[in-house]
């Protein structure tokens, strides 16, 4: 068996059905004019779809036996009640007056400002008065914290200036102490050999004075016998 | 047949009027039954279900805001009670670990046609069996199945394309 043109599969299908518009459907006639194949598989949907009709009035055929089974199984069936038009007419007005209502007070409840939530609003209080005052109490905190920075400070440095004076004293005291004893020390030493010195002098001045005045003792016996000498000589000139 | 109008038969029927349901169930059974077939894929499960939904209706006909779209309204039960007695079904094989029966190619005639619409998926076979079988035409197969028209022409080519095949490759051709 020759197979179909697989792209004429669609159209031919559409062409069993019937709903191609007739520029479409005069194309495909013509293309099964000229292929068998083609023309075949259109004669099998067509049988294929003949096929399922047949089966239909198969079905059909025992439909009024169905129908009288179905008939008679609703012997015992009745229609389930409604709600609604058992209420009555009273009744029913009732609630659609309550449905009324409450669908006033449900638009009211929606449309009406919403009650005060206490909670809400506290929470929203907080938050507000949180929201205002964090600055002014963070300026406030840092205000004070500066002042207790400068009064410390202050405090501190007065304090500071008495410690560092007293300290200075105590440090200039030991210093002097220190450098007194050592400069009384010192002094002692440079005292002793100027003592040592300046008795080395006189001993040597003296030894020189010594010399000197032994120096000018003889001289002057020397010149004392030289004027006798001379003495002598001028008078013995004078007696001759 | 009833020559009241549907609403005239339903507004009777809310009242408990066994017969005027009659007569909705004289015009309307066969589409539903239909409509079951189409879902389900045989004629027995189909007639089950079809009863059932005939009956649920007039449980229900209370129900109709307007009863001339008794015919509409029906269907739709119908094709709800098929489906989930499908799943039903298909949950009930799944456990025994039901095979689909395997087709021989010595099967010819409407069997093998029948046994090839029950293969398809119900959403193809659906509008196949509307078109086909009940000679609805594809506006109101669209309108019952709540569908496009466009919608409805693209299931019934697939459906008739895999039925094709199906029977080809079987030898089925009917």
């Amino acid at each position: 068996m020759k197979r179909f043109c697989p792209d004429m599969q669609d159209r031919i299908i559409d062409y069993m059905l019937g709903v191609l518009e007739t520029p479409e459907a005069q194309a495909v006639r013509e293309h099964l004019d000229r292929c068998d194949a083609c023309r075949q598989y259109l004669q099998r949907l067509r049988q294929q779809g003949d096929g399922l009709v047949a089966w239909g009035e198969r079905v059909a055929a025992d439909m009024d036996a169905r129908q009288d089974r179905v008939i008679q199984a609703l012997e015992t069936v009745t229609p389930a009640v409604r709600i609604v038009p058992i209420i009555g007419g009273f009744v029913r007005l009732a609630v659609a007056a309550v449905l009324v209502l409450g669908a006033g007070v449900l638009i009211g409840r929606m449309t009406a400002p919403r009650p005060i939530d206490a909670e809400q609003l506290r929470a929203d209080l907080e938050a507000s008065i949180a929201a205002s005052l964090k600055p002014a109490l963070q300026e406030g905190i840092l205000a004070e914290l500066d002042q207790r920075l400068q009064a410390t400070l202050a405090s501190n440095d007065t304090k500071l200036r008495v410690e560092v004076a007293e300290q200075i004293s105590r440090d200039l005291q030991s210093f002097a102490s220190r450098f007194t004893s050592s400069s009384e020390q010192l002094m002692d030493r440079r005292f002793a050999e100027l003592v040592e010195v300046i008795e080395a002098a006189r001993l040597t001045d003296r030894r020189q004075v010594a010399r000197a005045l032994e120096q000018i003792r003889v001289q002057t016996g020397a010149g004392l016998r030289s004027v006798a000498a001379l003495r002598e000589t001028a008078a013995t000139t004078l007696e001759n | 047949m009833d020559e009241r109008s549907d609403r005239d038969l339903v507004t009777a029927s809310c009242g408990g009027d066994r017969t005027a349901y009659a007569g909705l169930v004289r015009r309307h059974y066969g589409h539903v039954l239909l409509v079951c077939l189409g879902v389900l894929g045989n004629v027995h499960d189909a007639e089950d279900v079809a009863q059932d939904a005939m009956i649920k209706g007039f449980e229900q006909i209370r129900q109709i805001r307007e009863g001339d779209q008794f015919g509409g309204w029906i269907v739709a039960i119908a094709r709800n009670l098929s489906i989930n007695h499908l799943r039903k079904r298909r949950s009930r094989d799944k456990a025994l670990a039901a095979r689909p029966p395997e087709y021989s190619a010595a099967e010819r005639g409407h069997e093998g046609l029948e046994r090839a619409v029950a293969r398809l998926p119900w959403d193809l076979r659906l509008p196949l069996v509307m078109h086909f079988l009940d000679s609805q035409d594809v506006k109101t197969v669209a309108e019952r199945l709540e569908m496009s028209p466009s919608g409805v022409y693209l299931k019934l080519r697939t459906a008739i394309k895999e039925l094709q095949q199906m029977l080809t490759a079987k030898g089925d051709t009917p």
